[in-house]
């Protein structure tokens, strides 16, 4: 090593670490990247996901008609329910509703075919507990009359509320991509996929299921629906079936699928 | 030196019983232990959480600000955490020296508060050897390192227990030859007469006294540095080769020890470059009672150690480890002919200027003061560069 190298290393050294300390001075009075989570955020994260988020399972028990859908359609088996039928009043109770949140894998799988929205995701995803057996949710802590879908508007308006947020979730569900209310687009092509003129959303009437397709002035595709309602009592297609269905035709809600799906249920467990 | 404790313990023995200077006696060894206790042992556990944060906000982060205000709580939790841990020895190591160990490192760091210049009367031991006992004290560290790496048992601790002697060995001698400038201009060794012997103003300061002193102050900042194994000569505890080095083995209070008297010598480096070359306690003189003086004193010692302090927290968060050849080459080749040179430098100085130049003084002065200028244009050149959004709240 020369002398000249000798000068030279001692110059890289100390003109290289000057630097390298104004950067790091630079870097002392920048504002931190750092996101104070979850306390000091001007939001909670929660508020501000969009509504199709699928964070954690709920039920809104008072909406549900006790399917059994979300049951058939959890491919892992994370919903456990019990129902049983009154024969006399034929109405469904429902005993138990527990969703295993430590299985759950968030697909949505069992929102999909719920015909009421009942059992959707929230946008709650904080799950840490400090027991395995806590992360049980249980819906049902005494036996409920399941919900029956009213002919008409519902009256109660508490549970009107419910349904019609149920509703926008399953129409939202329905038309994949647009978690934005339904524009004129939407509606023409709901129009091109079935020939029925309602817009989804914008039929009050329809928003439970059963009694819209009851009352409500069907198009011609709903008496269709109805007949095939029919030999369901004998054949019991399985509820894949109107899942199916429902994507074949299309992103346009049919309520006359939905009225299909929940007439199919109502047998099942009965049988 | 008749303010000096030991002096009157002295008296008070062996001598006539000075009764007019016991009252004083007792309220220095009361201040002392006061400072002792709220500074010297509280400083190591707090400085930890000061430097993360700054650590923190040096990498764009934020740091610990959990526990009590802005974090400010941390190192208790800290060591309620370690105090709790179970002390694991383990089964093949030499217990005896295994235990021993982190009780001489500790040792090694409260021993040199004894000759501490907090300010122009608060000082336990006014030795007439003040800077050589504290250099001595200082390097006892290294037997309690090598000692723990021995009786682990370990390779890794071994390793990092070698490492640690052949570097605090290595970097004694360039601490002590830039320890000679200042000694050759005072001729004292004593601590508070090596401060005397400097005035409050800045071009007074014996690191402006020429540039050999310049150098000579910088190249014992970077050996103590080494010497209390900071980054970038953390080698005895690279935890990427290491595992933690010495400390592998250790848990609970002890691991805790070796880590208290690390940040706590943080402090003692600096003071001891404080003391030699950055005019210690001295401050303008005014016509104020001895105790307002002395606490005036003590606060300008204080935020000079503590700026000291905080450089080398910057300088661990700016600069990667060095290579062990690379290390050994900075002392060996670099600081050691230069600590000579600056040495001779400085003993032909003396002889020129027995009481040093006052155009040297101001030019080294404004050479410093350029450096600074520089300094803050280019941070400012880097901030300009980054476009991002300034924040100078040091909490967040």
């Amino acid at each position: 090593m020369g002398v000249a190298a000798y000068f030279r290393h001692i110059k890289e050294a100390v003109v290289t670490i000057f630097d390298g300390m104004a950067v790091t001075a630079s870097h002392l009075i920048r504002k931190p990247y750092t996101i104070q989570y979850p306390d000091r955020i001007p939001a909670r994260v929660q508020d501000r996901l969009p509504f199709r988020y699928r964070g954690i399972l709920d039920v809104d028990l008072e909406i549900c008609t006790g399917c059994l859908a979300c049951d058939r359609a959890c491919p892992i088996d994370c919903i456990a329910m019990a129902i049983e039928k009154n024969a006399q009043t034929r109405e469904i109770i429902i005993s138990q509703f527990d969703i295993d949140i430590a299985k759950c894998m968030y697909c949505g799988l069992c929102s999909e075919p719920c015909p009421t929205g009942a059992i959707h995701h929230t946008t709650e995803f904080e799950g840490a507990d400090y027991s395995l057996e806590s992360l049980i949710r249980r819906f049902v802590v005494e036996p409920v009359v399941a919900y029956k879908p009213k002919k008409g508007p519902e009256p109660d308006p508490a549970v009107a509320s419910l349904l019609e947020r149920g509703m926008k979730y399953v129409d939202q569900w329905a038309q994949p991509g647009s978690d934005k209310p339904p524009t004129p687009k939407a509606a023409s092509s709901a129009q091109t996929a079935t020939p029925q003129p309602a817009k989804p959303a914008a039929n009050p009437a329809r928003m439970p299921a059963k009694g819209a397709a009851a009352a409500a002035p069907k198009p011609s595709a709903a008496p269709a629906r109805k007949g095939a309602d029919g030999q369901a009592v004998t054949q019991s297609p399985p509820a894949e079936a109107s899942v199916d269905n429902r994507e074949a035709t299309g992103e346009a809600a049919n309520p006359a699928i939905d009225t299909a799906g929940v007439r199919q249920r109502d047998k099942t467990p009965a049988s | 030196m008749n303010n000096s404790l030991v002096t009157l313990i002295g008296r008070a023995m062996f001598g006539p019983a000075p009764l007019d200077h016991t009252d004083q006696a007792a309220a220095i060894a009361v201040a002392c232990a006061v400072v002792l206790f709220a500074i010297a042992v509280p400083f190591a556990s707090i400085v930890t959480w000061v430097e993360r944060r700054v650590w923190a906000r040096i990498q764009s982060r934020v740091g610990p600000n959990r526990v009590g205000p802005n974090g400010f709580l941390q190192w208790l939790a800290d060591g309620v955490k370690h105090v709790c841990k179970e002390d694991v020895i383990p089964e093949e190591a030499d217990a005896p020296l295994f235990k021993l160990a982190p009780y001489l490192v500790v040792l090694a760091f409260i021993l040199p508060w004894a000759v501490m210049p907090f300010s122009s009367m608060l000082i336990l031991a006014d030795l007439n050897i003040g800077i050589l006992y504290m250099t001595a004290i200082t390097a006892l560290t290294v037997v309690g390192v090598l000692m723990a790496g021995w009786s682990s048992n370990n390779k890794w601790s071994l390793i990092g227990g070698i490492r640690s002697a052949a570097q605090i060995i290595s970097y004694e001698i360039p601490a002590g030859l830039s320890i000679f400038p200042a000694v050759l201009m005072t001729g004292t060794l004593s601590m508070q007469g090596l401060i005397r012997a400097q005035k409050w103003e800045p071009y007074h300061w014996f690191i402006f006294a020429n540039p050999f002193c310049f150098v000579a102050a910088i190249i014992l900042f970077v050996s103590t540095l080494a010497e209390n194994n900071r980054t970038p000569f953390d080698l005895p505890e690279a935890e990427s080769e290491l595992v933690a080095g010495f400390a592998t083995e250790y848990s609970s209070m002890r691991y805790l020890f070796f880590f208290m008297a690390e940040w706590g010598n943080m402090f003692i480096a600096a003071a001891i470059l404080v003391t030699l070359y950055l005019g210690g306690w001295q401050i303008p003189r005014f016509n104020w009672s001895p105790a307002l003086m002395n606490l005036l004193q003590f606060i300008c010692f204080l935020v000079k150690v503590l700026v000291l302090v905080f450089v080398s927290m910057w300088i661990r968060g700016t600069l990667p480890r060095v290579r062990i050849d690379q290390m050994m080459s900075i002392c060996w080749k670099y600081f050691v002919p230069i600590g000579f040179i600056n040495m001779i430098g400085t003993a032909i100085w003396v002889a020129f200027f027995p009481h040093g130049s006052r155009l040297m003084e101001m030019a080294m002065f404004a050479l410093a003061l350029a450096i600074v200028a520089a300094f803050a244009w280019r941070v400012a050149y880097f901030t300009r560069r980054s476009r991002m959004e300034l924040y100078f709240h040091p909490t967040i």
